[in-house]
């Protein structure tokens, strides 16, 4: 029994020696961010739009919105209780989006991850330490991360 | 996230009471009861009610046993859709492998280093 | 007893007793004890998860399968501290259900049979306990994919 205390605490402690993180992003998944949407490419539709209408839907809360070149992220949070649904959601969201806006290419994930890197970006640009060619880039690697399947 | 905790603790304790009750009242060998969970985590898999099931509680589906027959099925299938029937068969241990291969390399290790007792 | 024709009457006497002295399973006990246990490892898998999330680049679609690489080299320490037979006994299918219990099984038969050789002793027996796991999965799992994808292809699914 002993173990598993001193093995606890190890973790405990090891997980605490990480939290010299930046402010929001540690929190990101525990609260609502409602981080501030990107917008990395000016044309096109506004960033501000896409987020007021995907916060009005019921099952969605806390959405991130980041344009960048040729693809527009939209990261959001799911109620837990809809999470069941979460795929559909996810589907109909895109379809409903692509049609909206036909000439955007969107990319809709409610993953956890995607949404926090989302507000890493958006913590780094407001600190100045990433800009905005850098910014596209990293939006690219989101999106290769929301990709990947195994 | 904190909901994410506790659903993941209910669906994965209820699981284990699932277990339990199938040994206790069903009488079943520990053997035969995590077959049986795995058979119907395949079964699960197989009418796409599994995926929900860790969209919702996380680790409280994929940490169960059950979620081994699934992944196993999801495998196959994500396989299947690519390669037709051929895909059944060599897509199976795409996405299960590394609980397979980390207790193949584990226990191999442990073997090594720690010492039989009584 | 189904088959109590072909016993004589002191067999018959002898399960009456049996049935008597059969220890009563505490089953609500068991179910409460297992409930906490694996709810409890399924919490430290979820926390392990988003500690793969948080520090690596790994979403919450992929963080599955280091979670359970880790929950199970987790489980190999435990077994060979000898913590995870108390954790067993105490906590019945809560130890056993979570893959730290396959991972107990698979790494427990290992260590057992290490003194009759690595090849014939770990590698022969590592999968004597898991191993009906692995089968009855993988043939069920076969099975299964193959009706869905015949359906699919021919049922217009």
């Amino acid at each position: 029994m002993r173990a598993v205390i001193y093995l606890l605490t190890a973790v405990l402690l090891a997980g605490c020696g990480f939290q010299k993180e930046r402010e929001d992003s540690r929190l990101a998944l525990l609260k609502t961010t409602n981080p501030e949407p990107i917008q990395i490419e000016r044309d096109g539709i506004s960033v501000e739009k896409i987020r007021e209408e995907v916060e009005a839907i019921n099952e969605i809360y806390d959405a991130a919105v980041i344009k960048g070149d040729h693809n527009v992220l939209v990261a959001y949070k799911v109620r837990h209780l809809n999470r069941f649904q979460m795929k559909k959601i996810e589907k109909s969201l895109k379809e409903r989006l692509d049609k909206e806006y036909d000439d955007e290419t969107f990319v809709v994930s409610s993953d956890y991850k995607i949404f926090l890197e989302a507000v890493r970006l958006r913590e780094d640009m407001d600190a100045g330490k990433t800009n905005e060619k850098e910014a596209d880039k990293r939006l690219h690697e989101i999106i290769r991360l929301k990709r990947e399947k195994t | 996230m904190l909901a994410m905790f506790f659903w993941a603790f209910v669906i994965g304790g209820l699981i284990c009471v699932i277990g339990q009750l199938m040994m206790d009242v069903g009488k079943l060998t520990p053997g035969h009861t995590l077959s049986v969970l795995v058979v119907a985590g395949a079964i699960l898999a197989g009418f796409d009610l599994y995926e929900p099931l860790i969209d919702f509680a996380g680790a409280g589906a994929t940490i169960p046993i059950t979620s081994f027959g699934n992944s196993l099925v999801a495998g196959a299938m994500q396989e299947a859709e690519q390669h037709g029937l051929v895909g059944v068969l060599t897509g199976m241990f795409e996405v299960t492998s590394s609980g397979i291969s980390a207790a193949i390399i584990f226990g191999f290790i442990g073997a090594a280093v720690f010492k039989p007792k009584g | 007893m189904s088959n109590n024709e072909k016993k004589t009457p002191a067999q018959q006497q002898y399960d009456k007793l049996n049935q008597k002295h059969e220890l009563k399973r505490p089953v609500l006990k068991n179910c409460l004890r297992a409930f906490f246990v694996g709810g409890l490892i399924c919490t430290i898998g979820q926390a392990i998860t988003y500690f793969y999330i948080y520090f690596f680049d790994f979403t919450e679609q992929t963080a599955g399968n280091p979670t359970v690489a880790t929950v199970v080299f987790l489980a190999m320490l435990l077994t060979g501290f000898g913590i995870y037979d108390h954790l067993g006994q105490y906590a019945g299918a809560g130890s056993a259900v979570p893959v730290s219990g396959f991972g107990n099984a698979v790494v427990s038969a290992a260590i057992e049979h290490r003194t009759e050789g690595f090849v014939l002793g770990v590698g022969g027996n590592m999968f004597k306990l898991a191993g009906s796991v692995i089968l009855f999965g993988v043939f069920s799992a076969f099975v299964i994919a193959l009706f869905k994808t015949i359906l699919m292809q021919w049922g217009g699914l």
